[in-house]
């Protein structure tokens, strides 16, 4: 997604606050459209991220690089 | 203490103006904290202790200073002034120093290869620093043309050399302020402005503990705002540009009031900031702003 804002000093800290704030102000959106969501605020503000390929595969990269090096661990590595 | 500074203020005693001013003097002590991992500070008030935080990153670096300055953050005006106070503080103390040796002080410019090459393209070799600068009227063509070549032998200074505070040394702060870690949100944006200056925003932001239980017993947002790791004794990005909206303005539409049980903290490292006031209560942001939607 292309950020349509121009880069500056200013801009960068809207973006910022912006992002930072997001699940908070479309909780607190939504608790002003229906007061009743107001008991949903915990389960949403905590709720942990789903587990990415990416997280994934860091967890056990260092075990897996050992494990096929054999033991000695100087194999070259590269990202691709 | 062994290594640190003490600061003590002596105020009279019964003094109805320091107990209305008490709550927001804590405060700014604390926000110190905030912006520095490094520091471990100790503040009492009259007697009684009221702070004692220990440094979370005794080794954080960030540009101080008595580090180089980058002729990338100057422009012909600026290097001007900073020409002039070298001059006029040579002349006081009676020393002689040469353009070389001005030259040398920059970031990037101290070796006398890339010296040598820039004494020749200005065409001022052996000349001292006074008589460069001009006797009778500023050299401004030559300040243009050393800024230029200056510049063109020096690299700029990436965002990330300024120092930056870090999402574990803000987690923890949120930590130790009431905050819910669960909620903890930290962003960050480094970025080089149009004249080159290098920049660094943080954000930190995080529900207070309050704000998560379903009574209506919740404590007001608590706001960090600060530039160059010092605390703002106000919000200092009262105003972006010429659309007269502040940051507090942005605070409203994102939700985040003055009301709200939420802890915010906000950052801006950069080379040159210009401030409003003799204060520094007010930062001077001349890019324009878009602000999001309500």
């Amino acid at each position: 997604m292309t950020n349509p804002r121009p880069r500056n000093i200013a801009n960068d800290i809207l973006d910022a606050v912006e992002t930072a704030t997001s699940k908070w102000t479309r909780q607190k959106k939504s608790e002003e459209r229906h007061p009743g969501m107001v008991r949903y605020r915990v389960s949403r503000m905590t709720k942990e991220p789903r587990t990415t390929q990416k997280e994934a595969a860091w967890q056990i990269m260092t075990e897996a690089y050992t494990a096929a090096s054999g033991g000695t661990r100087r194999l070259p590595a590269k990202a691709r | 203490m062994k290594v640190g500074t003490r600061l003590t203020i002596k105020w009279p005693p019964n003094d109805s103006l320091l107990e209305y001013a008490e709550d927001r003097f804590k405060r700014l002590i604390e926000a110190y904290v905030w912006f520095n991992p490094h520091l471990s500070l100790r503040g009492t008030w009259f007697g009684r202790e009221f702070l004692n935080v220990k440094a979370t990153n005794s080794n954080w670096e960030k540009w101080r200073p008595c580090n180089p300055t980058s002729p990338h953050w100057y422009d012909e005006s600026r290097l001007q002034r900073y020409l002039a106070a070298h001059v006029a503080r040579d002349r006081d103390l009676g020393q002689r120093r040469t353009v070389r040796e001005f030259i040398a002080e920059f970031r990037g410019l101290s070796g006398s290869a890339v010296q040598r090459k820039i004494l020749a393209e200005v065409g001022c070799s052996h000349q001292s620093l006074a008589q460069f600068f001009g006797v009778d009227q500023v050299n401004r063509n030559n300040i243009a043309e050393l800024l230029t070549a200056m510049c063109r032998y020096s690299k700029p200074v990436a965002p990330k050399h300024l120092g930056m505070i870090g999402v574990e040394h803000l987690k923890q702060r949120l930590l130790a302020a009431g905050g819910n870690l669960d909620t903890f949100k930290y962003q960050c944006r480094k970025g080089m402005t149009s004249e080159g200056i290098p920049y660094v925003v943080e954000v930190a932001f995080g529900l207070h503990q309050s704000g998560l239980s379903l009574n209506n017993a919740t404590v007001p947002r608590r706001f960090i705002t600060g530039a160059n790791w010092s605390a703002g004794i106000n919000n200092p990005f009262r105003a972006f540009g010429s659309t007269g909206e502040g940051l507090e303005s942005t605070l409203a539409k994102v939700r985040a009031n003055a009301n709200q049980p939420v802890i915010c903290a906000l950052h801006l490292a950069s080379a040159h900031i210009q401030y409003a006031d003799r204060g520094k209560s007010s930062i001077i942001l001349t890019d324009n702003a878009e602000q999001p939607d309500d």
